[in-house]
């Protein structure tokens, strides 16, 4: 099996202390139907988070320089945790995006869009609700002081 | 139009300054195969590709390289962060210290600042697209000579990752030129 959903289901239930991602357990549960679908598909893909710590969601595609192994991103609060989460999502659904701008009537990798998309959304309210919000237009906003300017840039986490 | 999204495309988190290293990669970010030049060449040359699929690649990877101009420019900032002068004048910093204090400004490794010539943009797809390959090919190359100059991890690992970027955008530019070729545009 080259694409292991179950990484993924390893991934989201070992969180650190009380943090729960809701409906990912469901959402899973609910897709078993898509794993054996994923499993049998053309695309060779990394797991989001494999794909995320080599910049490449493809397997066919990934070029090691020199002996250089992937950086192992590390964790050391709930929030980075969370942000990570964020990242493999948002650039599984990114990965995917740049191959359907040039195959467009690929459907299994529409299908895996959709999903990743779908994960990325669920994961940035999570996150918004716990440490403020990442976009402006987030629902979070509706209380003084504005909180788009709270928390740290990104440039100083 | 454009939304920002607070937060990294992949993360940076650079505990030692190394002035030396800030100097050299900034080129990255100003230089002729950096990450502002790529962003701009492509969002000006989407304008005239022949079909959807172009347009639609070149502002997706255009975008996404607006994301590893943040990434590059924080790797500066954290790299110089807490300088002092006589550090900056030790790195051969103190030129940028007269122009721009302790502020990023895009130049390359030389200091040579930032042109709107690297934009490249002949209107002529294939041309075009072919440029778009090799600006992808010499920003991995200017990655592995900048992997080859330090060895600190927390900064190897964002370069690695920023490197493979343009092995996935080389092979989706090539992608997309190959088809065009086949279906005759």
């Amino acid at each position: 099996m080259n694409y292991s959903m179950f990484d993924e289901i390893d991934y989201f239930t070992n969180f650190k202390g009380n943090q729960k991602i809701p409906n990912f357990q469901n959402e899973f549960n609910n897709n078993l139907n898509t794993l054996e679908y994923i499993e049998n598909n053309n695309l060779d893909l990394y797991t989001p988070y494999e794909g995320y710590i080599r910049g490449n969601l493809f397997k066919n595609m990934y070029d090691q320089y020199k002996n250089f192994q992937p950086g192992k991103i590390k964790i050391n609060s709930e929030q980075e945790e969370m942000l990570l989460n964020i990242g493999q999502m948002a650039f599984a659904a990114h990965e995917l995006n740049l191959l359907l701008d040039n195959y467009p009537n690929n459907q299994e990798a529409l299908d895996l869009f959709n999903k990743y998309q779908r994960m990325t959304d669920e994961v940035i309210k999570n996150y918004e609700r716990r440490y403020g919000p990442l976009n402006v237009s987030s629902m979070d906003m509706k209380t003084i002081p504005f909180k788009w300017e709270n928390d740290k840039w990104p440039w100083e986490m | 139009m454009w939304k920002y999204e607070k937060r990294l495309q992949y993360p940076v988190n650079i505990k030692k300054k190394d002035l030396k290293l800030a100097k050299y990669l900034v080129t990255q970010y100003g230089g002729s195969n950096g990450e502002l030049a790529a962003a701009f060449r492509y969002l000006n040359q989407r304008y005239t590709m022949p079909d959807n699929r172009g347009k639609a690649l070149l502002t997706d990877i255009g975008t996404e390289e607006l994301a590893h101009v943040e990434m590059i420019s924080t790797m500066i900032y954290q790299l110089m962060k807490d300088a002092t002068i006589e550090e900056l004048k030790e790195a051969g910093l103190d030129s940028h210290y007269a122009e721009h204090s302790r502020a990023i400004y895009p130049t390359d490794a030389n200091g040579v600042p930032f042109t709107v010539a690297y934009f490249a943009t002949t209107g002529d797809f294939k041309a075009d697209l072919m440029e778009d390959m090799a600006a992808e090919q010499k920003a991995r190359a200017v990655y592995e000579n900048l992997i080859d100059l330090t060895d600190d991890p927390d900064v190897i690992a964002p370069l690695l990752w920023l490197r493979q970027r343009e092995i996935v955008h080389f092979n989706r530019f090539k992608e997309l030129y190959e088809m065009y070729e086949k279906e005759g545009f």
